[in-house]
């Protein structure tokens, strides 16, 4: 390989792996956030969540805006919202198509679901939805699949990393001695020569008395 | 030597953020473990701002107020009623405050055992009214092994000894009765249509008796599909009364119900200008057409929430 070529691939590699570390950080994040079943894994405040479509056939990513009760006040029609139903135990979604304020409280009518929704029953605005990969994240936030495709790479990761570490280590402390053992016989090689050179000038003194 | 150098220091730093990474990932691992269900029960009972409550019998000034109404206080004023456990019963109601059993002979005899109860009070100082703005009733649907080969609701002959799937919650009803405009009013509530649930609604001496069939020679009514009709092919006869069936009228969503308008002036009574009861009841409607028997042991869920 040419070492123009080696050097950029090992580039690439490097984003990669610091790509893939920072990913597995922000799902890590994210995910300590759904402490109960109801909450939705977000990394300030921008979450993801799996959600089935109204005829169960499909499970979408949807990308959403996580809110506050207070936020929640403004909601305008047509909004796409997110929240959690008691009895399915599922999010569901819906566009608001009423929106009744009362003196002291505002309630939202969504499309399809026969309940008021108050504000504090909102959890999340709709971003975008990616379709067919609810699935895939729903299963990397259950246990066994966080447990499989994230905790066991991570762990994979950093006994590679360990290794490699180890090995530059002995490799430094190789290089380390092989310079010092160089410095030493550079000195000694010197200290040789010094003496030598008294030796030379004590002989030349001797020669020239005994003329 | 130099590159030397470099390149163990982006190994440390490579180690480093591994194990960054390794820690964050192992504590939300566990976290995901330790997810917590929400339950609509576990949901306490919040009182809208300025208003306070109770739960239990005697004189506003010996019940014990709250903002919020916690899962312990109910369970505590249930356990404290039914000191031998609180079990549900079939019952039945025309009007969703007076409850009879239903016999085997004739119209079943006035009956609270079965029955659950709960006394609410409402006081406040800035509002006069109270209502209901969300319910949620849920049980887990589970499947009983059929001893008899019946029509359920739905009109679907169902085999013997088949697996056939029942939600507690679905002969549910929910009742709250309360002070509006001075007259006692009562709303009752069931749930929706579902895949397993029929709604019953209201029926004024209605013949649940369905169509009849031919047994050894003798036309005989065999029961409206559903569980009257499983009662029919266990037992060889119809629940009494089943000729003339009244049962009160439901609603099946909750969207800004008035349910109690407080009395004022109560500052001398009640300490605050306003004052009201609410009961709720809950029961297992006996005529619906889910109520099987073997619902009787199940758990259902219950969730009620009121706005001033």
């Amino acid at each position: 390989m040419k070492p123009k070529t080696k050097k950029g691939f090992k580039i690439v590699l490097s984003f990669i792996f610091y790509g893939f570390v920072m990913l597995i950080l922000a799902f890590s994040v994210a995910t300590m956030k759904m402490k109960y079943s109801n909450d939705i894994a977000n990394v300030m405040g921008l979450g993801f969540l799996p959600i089935t479509t109204d005829n169960n056939t499909q499970s979408n990513l949807l990308f959403v805006n996580v809110q506050t009760p207070e936020e929640n006040m403004d909601l305008v029609m047509n909004d796409s919202v997110v929240f959690y139903e008691l009895h399915e135990h599922q999010f569901l979604k819906g566009q608001i198509v009423a929106k009744y304020e009362t003196d002291q409280h505002i309630f939202y009518q969504v499309e399809g679901y026969d309940q008021l929704l108050t504000v504090s029953d909102i959890l999340a605005v709709e971003i975008a939805e990616v379709p067919h990969l609810g699935s895939l994240v729903a299963f990397l936030q259950s246990p066994k699949g966080f447990a499989l495709a994230v905790l066991m790479p991570v762990i994979f990761l950093w006994i590679i990393e360990s290794i490699v570490l180890v090995r530059y280590m002995l490799l430094y402390h190789k290089r380390k001695l092989e310079k010092e053992f160089e410095l030493a016989a550079k000195e000694k090689a010197n200290e040789v020569e010094s003496e030598f050179e008294l030796i030379r000038k004590q002989l030349l003194k001797e020669f020239n008395l005994d003329k | 030597m130099k590159s030397m150098t470099r390149k163990l220091l982006l190994s440390v730093m490579a180690v480093v953020l591994s194990v960054i990474a390794l820690g964050t990932t192992t504590f939300a691992w566990f976290t995901i473990t330790n997810v917590a269900n929400v339950q609509p029960f576990n949901a306490e009972v919040i009182s809208d701002e300025g208003i306070e409550i109770a739960i239990g019998t005697g004189t506003p000034m010996e019940l014990e107020w709250k903002t919020t109404l916690t899962t312990q206080d109910i369970y505590d004023y249930i356990a404290s009623v039914h000191t031998a456990g609180f079990f549900f019963n079939h019952l039945t109601s025309v009007d969703g405050r007076n409850f009879t059993t239903l016999g085997t002979s004739g119209p079943g005899v006035g009956s609270t055992e079965g029955l659950l109860e709960l006394p609410l009070h409402f006081r406040s100082d800035s509002t006069s009214e109270i209502n209901w703005t969300q319910v949620v009733l849920s049980g887990t649907t589970e499947s009983f092994t059929t001893r008899v080969g019946f029509t359920d609701s739905k009109g679907v002959a169902q085999i013997a000894n088949s697996t056939y799937n029942v939600n507690p919650a679905d002969a549910i009803r929910v009742s709250l009765s309360g002070n509006v405009a001075s007259i006692l009013t009562t709303v009752v509530y069931e749930n929706p249509s579902s895949l397993t649930n029929t709604v019953l609604d209201a029926r004024v001496a209605a013949d649940f008796r369905g169509t009849q069939e031919d047994v050894l020679g003798v036309p005989t009514y065999i029961g409206v599909n559903g569980a009257v009709n499983y009662f029919y092919r266990s037992n060889a006869m119809l629940p009494g009364g089943a000729d003339a069936v009244t049962v009160v009228d439901t609603i099946q969503d909750v969207t800004l119900t008035k349910v109690l308008d407080m009395t004022a002036g109560s500052l001398a009574t009640a300490e605050r200008e306003y004052y009201g009861t609410l009961t709720v009841r809950v029961w297992f409607e006996g005529w619906d057409a889910e109520a099987y028997n073997s619902l009787l042991g199940k758990t259902v869920t219950l969730s009620l929430r009121f706005e001033g």
